[in-house]
């Protein structure tokens, strides 16, 4: 037996270890898009012997082909296999979605923060990430203040609206990195 | 390194004791960008990793060039 194979073997092992009749165990692998040619072949060897009683999820984004022609691969090979197979779509927040997701972060009521919600949606298209660093940008530049506990979170909506950050997470997470000490950047690279 | 570290090889890498790296990355975590466990530092999201990967390009490049 390969290495590789070894491998997987204690590893879809181990997986049937923590799972049994009643008490089903779920694993989780985010970032699929980063994935290197030994857990996408893990990746299979789940597929094709999947022990019972484990629900595997893997997140991916849905813009790195590669990534999604390998799942889709490993997925008609599992028909034999007879596992059941399903991918979910996750689609940016609406409005809605994101007024209880802003609401939450803020710690304020939904109804208080709904123009603000609308001004970040309009920026962010709903990305819950991109969203979420926006208000932080927003803070980091004093445009959205906490005023105290009875006041709560001020904002000017003109300003926030008119803020010219780019319409991209990346370009917002460098603004935000370039803010930070220098030391600290070096460390991180 | 990937999206998480271990402190003490943190303080290898670049060459520093690992209270140096406690010092520098506080402002990292309070940002929300950085989140510190047990035995190190993780990239709150990949999207954090990458922006810095990102910067490293952008540091190298020749003065003079626009920093797109």
């Amino acid at each position: 037996m390969q290495p590789q194979e070894r491998l997987e073997n204690a590893l879809l092992r181990t997986f049937a270890a923590f799972a049994e009749d009643g008490r089903p165990t779920a694993l989780f692998i985010d970032d699929l898009q980063w994935a290197d040619a030994s857990t996408l072949a893990l990746l299979d060897a789940v597929a094709a012997q999947l022990p019972a009683n484990v629900l595997t999820i893997g997140a991916c984004r849905d813009n790195e082909p590669a990534t999604l022609r390998h799942l889709s691969r490993a997925r008609s090979a599992n028909r034999q296999h007879a596992i059941p197979f399903s991918r979910i779509r996750v689609k940016p927040r609406g409005v809605r979605d994101l007024g209880e997701l802003v609401a939450a972060a803020l710690d304020e009521a939904p109804s208080r923060v709904g123009r603000l919600v609308r001004a970040v949606h309009v920026k962010t298209g709903g990305t819950p990430f991109f969203s979420t660093q926006l208000l932080r940008a927003l803070v980091d530049d004093v445009v959205l203040s906490h005023a105290g506990d009875r006041a709560g979170w001020q904002w000017d909506d003109t300003d926030v609206a008119h803020r010219g950050y780019s319409g991209n997470v990346i370009d917002l997470m460098i603004r935000r990195l370039g803010r930070l000490p220098t030391a600290g950047t070096e460390l991180l690279q | 390194m990937g999206i998480r570290c271990d402190e003490t090889l943190l303080g290898h890498i670049a060459e520093i004791e690992p209270r140096p790296v406690r010092q520098r990355l506080p402002s990292f975590i309070e940002a929300g960008l950085l989140i510190r466990g047990p035995r190190g530092y993780a990239f709150l999201h990949d999207r954090v990793l990458e922006s810095a990967c990102l910067l490293i390009d952008v540091a190298q490049r020749p003065r003079g060039l626009p920093a797109s």
